[in-house]
């Protein structure tokens, strides 16, 4: 399951052929979510220019239309309904400590404003622009945005859920600290309520996955990876930078500052190591990872996130589910991410990797009580020639396990082995098996127990 | 045309080359001499059976045929001992297996793999002689040998010496650097098949 490279990670941004709109498929986000390495991550190539700190931090993204009229967007601020966030210049400030040092030489003028920031972040309200006091839009911006109103309706949620909570969920905390008014909340509801779904859904399709399947598929359904990939085809569009008179309608966060030392950020695993804590095994993955048996960082208000981008369109998708559990009810929720996520397609044959094939499945035989597999030959063609084709089917007494065709007959033996192993891992009930919380609509029918698994082969 | 077709083969007699002699055999080709007669030869008219509906001749029929190409099964079909206890499908499917099974008591054959060696069937003062021989010379008694000797696994000599303490950290180094010695005499052409295998062996163990 390790086939990992700096190559595969970066080619995860761009539309693979199997990852457009139309075909609904989650192979892109699986080539990185089963690996559990720490991605490489080098420094991009980032110019600021002098402008971007003259009190013009808001570049408007094109078809924005709050750059049309600040005047507009004044009368809308007008009554304080809220008080003004002052924290958030503490989070920014040790990336504004590089940018004063890259700017010394270049822009002497720029020298001012930058210490001025780093000195005294009380004064951050003033340094904002006049036009953008606070750290996000205000509720009552949300009735007017076009933008939100548009994604309301094309994802057809319930009129239960008014704009503003829509509005709520664009806001990451990134972009404004106050927890009355970003999505962490309702993302970590949301999150919770999808890998519920999540998990049940394959614990009852495949009750014979292995830990480690198990956790690349739950990462390629509801990893960050797939989430943001669905909010982008959702249409979210993301703020070039986050005040309260950008559009309600675009997610709200704030990038990589120029010039932040990213080469400390995919050193976690190494730093983790260094401090003592020897990871090996799956059961620390379980007992100590996350959902994904993915290492959770271990100092999170410190440390930089990596893919800003990401994590805030993966927090809004969980927003999404929670707002709607919360406005519209569990089954609103459930049918939400039915429709969103789990029909999504997940190639789930090509995630396994076997290191010792034949061995594992003599175990498997001995341990069920079937008959010692055997390699037999069905077919073959070309024995002496450049290019044979053997044909090998495992056979356990008179029933055949599985079939490989290889040129060699050692390759075709593993290629049997192989596919045997996986009709055990991937035997499933069926495809509309009923999942726990389909007990909880109206009348249900009886339940019957889903079958479980004794585990996976250990030898 | 006639003359030149049965002049040919004497001409190609008198250049004196070895090949013709095989051509003159008739039982010895297996091919028609042009692409465009083998073409034609091969052109064999469809069952009539398979002939679609909006044919000029259809074949008036009451079930569905199914012909799929050949290809390798779909691990997503779990063999019949593969089912649990409680699944429906078990019942249905064992009943159909019973009927069948007589026909199919005829096994393919099997791989000549490695010969099957009794398993258990060492005792202690075995296993202390391994352990022996190995430490009085690890050159002579290879894991192989041991296992020819002893009639076990080399997989279970290996389990011995390594649980008996016995280090061959410095024997596995020789080997790998003889190992190294002899893939730097690889020609391109080698290497590239060896690399090739190795790719080939790891789709293997992933099934794609």
């Amino acid at each position: 399951m390790i086939h990992h490279s700096s190559e595969t990670y970066y080619r995860l941004g761009k539309n693979l052929p199997s990852s457009g709109n139309f075909v609904r498929t989650s192979l892109s986000a699986l080539s990185f979510h089963i690996i559990a390495v720490s991605p490489t991550i080098t420094i991009p190539n980032t110019a600021v220019f002098a402008f971007q700190f003259d009190g013009c931090e808001y570049q408007p993204p094109a078809g924005d239309q709050t750059c049309l009229g600040y005047l507009a967007c004044g009368q809308l601020l007008s009554p304080r309904t809220r008080p003004c966030c002052l924290w958030q210049q503490t989070i920014q400030s040790p990336a504004g400590g590089t940018q004063q040092s890259r700017f010394q030489s270049s822009s002497a003028a720029m020298e001012e404003n930058l210490v001025f920031e780093d000195d005294d972040p009380s004064a951050s309200s003033t340094s904002r622009h006049p036009s953008s006091p606070y750290a996000s839009p205000l509720t009552e911006a949300a009735l007017h945005s076009a933008k939100l109103a548009a994604l309301h309706a094309r994802l057809a949620l319930p009129k239960k859920l008014p704009l503003q909570t829509m509005a709520r969920t664009l806001v990451d905390p990134s972009a404004d600290p106050n927890l009355r008014f970003n999505n962490a909340s309702l993302a970590q509801l949301g999150g919770s309520i999808i890998s519920f779904h999540v998990a049940e859904f394959l614990l009852c399709k495949y009750p014979r996955l292995p830990m480690a399947i198990l956790f690349a598929a739950s990462g390629a359904y509801n990893g960050p990876r797939t989430l943001a990939i669905i909010a982008q085809e959702w249409g979210v569009e993301t703020a070039a930078y986050p005040g309260s008179e950008v559009d309600p309608g675009l997610l709200q966060f704030s990038k990589l500052k120029p010039g932040t030392n990213l080469g400390e950020i995919g050193m976690a695993r190494k730093n983790t190591i260094d401090q003592g804590v020897w990871r090996r095994g799956m059961s620390s993955r379980v007992v100590l990872d996350d959902e994904f048996g993915d290492m959770i960082p271990q100092r999170r208000g410190i440390e930089v996130d990596a893919k800003p981008t990401e994590t805030a369109y993966s927090n809004f998708v969980k927003a999404v589910v929670s707002s709607i559990y919360v406005h519209a009810g569990r089954d609103a929720a459930k049918k939400f991410v039915k429709e969103h996520i789990l029909s999504r397609h997940l190639e789930i044959t090509q995630l396994f990797d076997f290191k010792t094939p034949v061995q594992e499945l003599a175990v498997l035989c001995k341990r069920e009580e079937f008959e010692y597999p055997v390699a037999r030959i069905l077919s073959e063609t070309g024995r002496l020639s450049r290019s044979p084709v053997f044909v090998v089917g495992i056979y356990s007494g008179h029933e055949k396990l599985g079939e490989g065709a290889a040129p060699s007959l050692a390759e075709a033996r593993i290629r049997a082995s192989v596919a045997a192993l996986k009709a055990w891992y991937l035997y499933s009930p069926g495809n509309n098996v009923r999942v726990p919380s389909d007990m909880e609509g109206a009348n249900p029918k009886p339940w019957e127990p889903v079958h479980i698994d004794i585990g996976e082969i250990i030898h | 045309m006639e003359a030149s077709l049965f002049r040919r083969p004497v001409a190609n007699l008198l250049s004196g080359r070895a090949q013709c002699l095989l051509a003159l055999n008739a039982a010895s080709s297996r091919h028609e001499s042009s692409y465009r007669r083998s073409k034609s030869r091969l052109n064999v008219k469809p069952e009539p059976s398979f002939l679609p509906s909006y044919s000029k001749t259809p074949v008036q029929q009451d079930h569905i045929i199914f012909n799929p190409p050949s290809s390798a099964p779909s691990v997503l079909h779990t063999p019949l001992k593969f089912l649990p206890k409680e699944d429906k499908r078990k019942q249905l499917l064992v009943a159909t297996a019973q009927k069948f099974s007589s026909s199919q008591m005829r096994l393919p054959p099997p791989i000549r793999a490695k010969p099957k060696v009794p398993h258990h069937h060492l005792s202690d003062a075995d296993i202390a002689e391994i352990v022996k021989l190995k430490q009085q010379d690890p050159d002579q008694w290879t894991n192989t040998k041991l296992a020819r000797k002893f009639n076990c696994s080399s997989l279970f000599v290996s389990i011995c010496l390594t649980q008996c303490g016995v280090d061959n950290a410095e024997r596995k180094k020789e080997m790998q650097e003889k190992f190294e010695a002899v893939k730097a005499r690889w020609g391109p052409r080698r290497r590239k098949a060896k690399e090739e295998q190795d790719r080939r062996f790891k789709l293997a163990y992933r099934g794609d």
